[in-house]
């Protein structure tokens, strides 16, 4: 390769230093809103600071920040929400609510007061923006913002409960499902997949299910598979094998009647 | 100075800016190591919502829409844009991939017998955005 002269220096110099500033260039909001880093917040389970999150208001009026750390609340489907009626107690940040100026970042500390029974803890952290300095007729819009706290245990425990007795049927063979309860009675949220068997005289069926995270304590109906007429009505016999991070972890064994 | 020390001077200068450069991002993170990590990230922008125009007709009453615009940042998936209006929560988007500045539009509806009832209420509604799961 060459440059002409000490142009081209002063070029390569300028391309250098450009490729220096592109990272925290692409870190910034676009034109105002809210921001908290990081997205997911993870340490080990230890009692004192558990680590701190950066909020930023990139908007030109100032905001009203309140702070929250909330349990997850996870539906039989496995879909999950933060339950907005609780908090958890045991994680605290330094600052609940404050007044966040316009272009202004503030870094709010966590801390865990005592390790809860299991020794990890779940949870979701709940920042919410309210502009200030609006009142009156229209439509006041506020920010908030969901990231994940997830506070590992020193000592991991993957043990779930399923029954034989929990393994059922919705719907028909034409249009159905079969479903196994899973709860996770561990202290990690790997995610529990299964491996199905599904057999009567001259007919198999097989089927993978998606790993899914659970949560320690919850309740999830495994999909084990869909019924699409693929199988006659009839007496079959269920074998699942459930897995976690690829390591069998047990099994279920049922005979059902499918209609 | 020759063409070709010339050259060579441009060579190494470019060397240099290039170590510069990774040093600079190396640091970010603490690490000795050229290189770098950015943290997770999630980021919401809203804009004013437009004004409410009539959609149709609903419960014998004016149907009237409007939409707030949106853009999401997030790094953690899966992202999930959604409405808080008084009594429900209505998920407006999810993304199964890490998104970065994407444009989303976020529908409101409010039932009005017309346009100037609609005009001398307040609403206050909560636009949730929600960076992966447990």
């Amino acid at each position: 390769m060459r440059l002409p002269s000490s142009r081209g220096a002063a070029l390569a110099v300028a391309i250098g230093l450009l490729a220096a500033g592109v990272g925290a260039g692409e870190a910034s909001a676009a034109d105002g809103g809210l921001s908290v880093t990081p997205g997911i917040l993870e340490r080990a389970a230890r009692p004192g600071g558990v680590g701190s999150v950066e909020i930023a208001n990139t908007t030109a009026k100032p905001m009203r920040i309140g702070l929250a750390v909330r349990p997850w609340r996870q539906s039989r489907s496995g879909s999950v929400t933060p339950n907005r009626r609780k908090v958890l107690g045991k994680v605290r940040p330094n600052r609940g609510a404050f007044r966040l100026g316009a272009g202004a970042t503030r870094t709010v500390r966590f801390s865990l007061a005592r390790l809860p029974k299991n020794r990890s803890l779940y949870g979701a952290i709940e920042a919410t923006g309210s502009p200030l300095g609006r009142r009156g007729k229209g439509v006041r819009v506020a920010y908030r913002l969901v990231t994940s706290l997830r506070l590992y245990p020193s000592r991991r425990a993957q043990r779930f409960r399923a029954r034989p007795r929990r393994l059922f049927e919705h719907g028909t063979t034409r249009r159905g499902a079969l479903f196994l309860a899973v709860k996770n009675a561990g202290n990690t949220i790997d995610p529990i997949g299964a491996r199905v068997r599904i057999a009567r005289r001259g007919r198999t069926l097989r089927n993978t299910v998606a790993p899914q995270a659970i949560i320690p304590g919850s309740t999830v109906n495994l999909r084990l598979t869909r019924l699409r007429g693929t199988l006659p009505r009839g007496r079959y016999t269920v074998a699942v094998s459930l897995t976690q991070k690829g390591r069998r972890v047990g099994g279920v064994k049922r005979r059902v009647f499918l209609r | 100075m020759s063409p070709r020390s010339r050259g060579r001077l441009a060579t190494a200068a470019l060397l240099c800016a290039l170590l510069v450069g990774s040093v600079a991002l190396g640091r970010a993170d603490g690490s000795p190591n050229p290189g770098g990590t950015v943290p997770s990230t999630l980021s919401l922008s809203l804009s004013e919502p437009s004004p409410f125009t009539r959609a149709g007709r609903l419960e014998g009453q004016n149907l009237y829409t409007a939409a707030i615009r949106a853009e999401v940042t997030s790094s953690v998936v899966p992202v999930t844009l959604s409405l808080s209006e008084g009594k429900g929560e209505t998920t407006q988007r999810i993304w199964r991939e890490p998104v970065s500045r994407r444009r989303a539009k976020v529908r409101l509806r409010e039932l009005a017998p017309n346009a100037n009832a609609l005009r001398n209420r307040s609403k206050a509604v909560v636009v949730t955005l929600t960076a992966g799961g447990p």
